[in-house]
């Protein structure tokens, strides 16, 4: 089990964001989360890379407990994700997106890399080659003295994950990665994710609305609402779960699918 | 032609030496001062673009940065010059003087960054405007200590302090400023500095550990501030805290605004600009201060990403 989320809670003022949450994840498994506006998901991803601690509940990632740590030392552990808004650095090259994140993987320090010492130099090559490798897989590479600002929607999103890549993460979670593209531009997507994952070995933890889309792709789902999972299983189970129907479309539709 | 760094240094070192020649023996002091202005200028307005143009954090103390290291470095060419190069006789005087000077420079430059990191520290969970305010609070107390310390002179001013900054230390470390800056930002730890700026969840997320590197961002920046402060009262031989007080911080800030936050040759740029600006306006000395606040308020309604904006010219071009 990679990651292993038991319990968690988690209250802004009045609002329960989190109740009780947990769930698995095993290595290179993917697994969708989909659920209503508010749900709670995007506040899970919040919680699992250190940004909100939760009141209450543990969280393992490989047998270490992320309870307390700081979002970039939970990075360094292995977790990586993108944003729903999509956080880029805007005024910096698509380039330069990719090569500030390999920043945890570079052994030399930074009074070696601003002398430009030899060994650090060379470091720095050997991360751009990887990163070129990268970007070449998405598509991105000959756009990569482009302002990352400058990019086409599309090509932002998937920029996102190629800066996640970089960290090495083991599992990766990714926010919306669709949201705004076109039906050609989801197919390619959804290919990218799964050669991520059989290429790279990582595990993926995906939050989507497109229903289609994720549930076409991934084996296993989870649903939240209210902070709570109110069901878990294959694309199918859930489909037909009268939880979920109610939790998207209201109880009078579930009462009529019941043909009650 | 590719020269190895060896040869580099030793022509750079040819030529500053030759243009300091120059300066003393062939061009008139009134020009040479100001050409050693700009390079002090240059200094402080770079060191500042590290910390609020490159790294995003809103300083407006740098003055008192520029103090500790002007009276620091004062101090002990000084107090400490006979004891000192008495010891050092078996050198050539010149060689002595020269080491001595640059101890004395370093040595300000030390504890101008020790304050900022004493800044730097708890200042890091405060956000633009608090920060901005929490700086300018330490730059007046820098200034209000060091007016009350008699043995650098307080409200008399400290002077007679040796003449040791000409063209030749002045650019050195004008050279070395932007060398370093450059190379830091260049490079892809860091880039973290730019990353924080642009978006500081989103660098915090990729591993960057944005604290230290605030905290890195205001050290180095206040060290190099610390020299310009050294250089500075070298060059003009008295130090009165009138010359660092908060409108000397927003000088700076002009500079660093004018020339682009986050370019280094923009910073180059403005702060050669706004110091030939007021010899311009000799004759008209109350109307600098008008001339001042009336650019920036231009600067931020006509063209608010300063001359270069984040792009840099020439041989640091991206």
């Amino acid at each position: 089990m990679l990651l292993e989320i038991k319990n968690c809670s988690l209250s802004f003022g009045g609002i329960q964001a989190l109740k009780n949450f947990s769930a698995d994840l095993q290595a290179t498994e993917l697994l969708g989360e989909i659920g209503p506006n508010g749900a709670g998901k995007t506040t899970l991803f919040n919680v699992l890379t250190g940004v909100y601690q939760p009141d209450e509940g543990e969280i393992r990632l490989g047998g270490s407990s992320l309870l307390g740590k700081l979002p970039h030392q939970i990075n360094e552990m292995g977790m990586a994700r993108t944003f729903q808004n999509i956080r880029l650095f805007k005024e910096m090259t698509v380039e330069e997106n990719v090569l500030v994140a390999s920043h945890h993987r570079i052994r030399s320090s930074l009074l070696a890399l601003t002398l430009r010492r030899k060994n650090a130099l060379r470091e720095e090559e050997v991360l751009t080659k990887q990163a070129f490798g990268l970007l070449d897989m998405f598509s991105l590479l000959d756009r990569r003295l482009d302002l990352a600002k400058n990019l086409p929607y599309g090509d932002q999103r998937k920029l996102e994950i190629v800066r996640a890549l970089v960290t090495l993460p083991k599992v990766l979670l990714l926010d919306e990665p669709a949201a705004g593209m076109n039906v050609t531009e989801k197919k390619e997507l959804m290919h990218l994710i799964l050669r991520i994952q059989s290429e790279f070995g990582i595990a993926i933890l995906l939050i989507e609305h497109d229903m289609s889309f994720v549930m076409s792709l991934c084996p296993r789902l989870i649903v939240l609402d209210y902070g709570l999972t109110i069901a878990e299983g294959t694309p199918e189970e859930v489909r037909k779960n009268p939880r979920v129907i109610e939790a998207y479309l209201g109880e009078k539709v579930r009462i009529n699918s019941l043909g009650g | 032609m590719i020269l190895s760094r060896f040869l580099k240094t030793i022509l750079i070192l040819t030529l500053l030496l030759g243009l300091n020649w120059l300066f003393k023996n062939q061009i008139n002091p009134y020009f040479t001062q100001i050409v050693c202005l700009i390079g002090i200028n240059i200094i402080m307005a770079v060191s500042l673009n590290l910390i609020n143009g490159i790294t995003g954090q809103f300083s407006i103390g740098h003055a008192g940065f520029m103090a500790i290291g002007a009276y620091t470095a004062a101090a002990i060419t000084v107090y400490l010059h006979d004891p000192v190069l008495s010891r050092l006789s078996f050198l050539p005087m010149p060689v002595a003087e020269g080491l001595f000077f640059i101890a004395a420079l370093f040595a300000g430059g030390l504890f101008a960054s020790l304050a900022g990191l004493l800044v730097g520290i708890p200042t890091l969970r405060l956000r633009g405007d608090y920060l901005a305010i929490a700086t300018l609070g330490f730059g007046e107390i820098i200034r209000v200590i060091v007016l009350n310390l008699e043995f650098v002179g307080g409200a008399r001013g400290f002077g007679d302090i040796p003449e040791y900054a000409n063209f030749f230390w002045i650019y050195l470390f004008v050279l070395i400023t932007v060398a370093v800056v450059a190379n830091l930002v260049k490079s892809f730890k860091g880039m973290a500095l730019l990353a924080i700026r642009e978006d500081e969840v989103a660098a915090e997320s990729i591993g960057i550990p944005t604290s230290r590197y605030k905290i890195i961002a205001f050290t180095v920046g206040s060290f190099f501030a610390g020299i310009g402060g050294g250089l500075f009262a070298h060059l003009i031989t008295y130090l009165h805290t009138n010359s660092f007080t908060f409108l000397k911080s927003i000088e700076f800030i002009v500079m660093v605004v004018l020339g682009g936050l986050g370019s280094i040759t923009g910073s180059i740029l403005a702060a050669t600009l706004l110091t030939l600006l007021p010899e311009a306006l000799r004759g008209f000395d109350e109307w600098r201060m008008v001339a001042y606040s009336l650019l920036l308020i231009l600067m931020m309604i006509l063209r608010p990403q300063g001359i270069l904006g984040t792009r840099e010219i020439g041989f640091l071009k991206r």
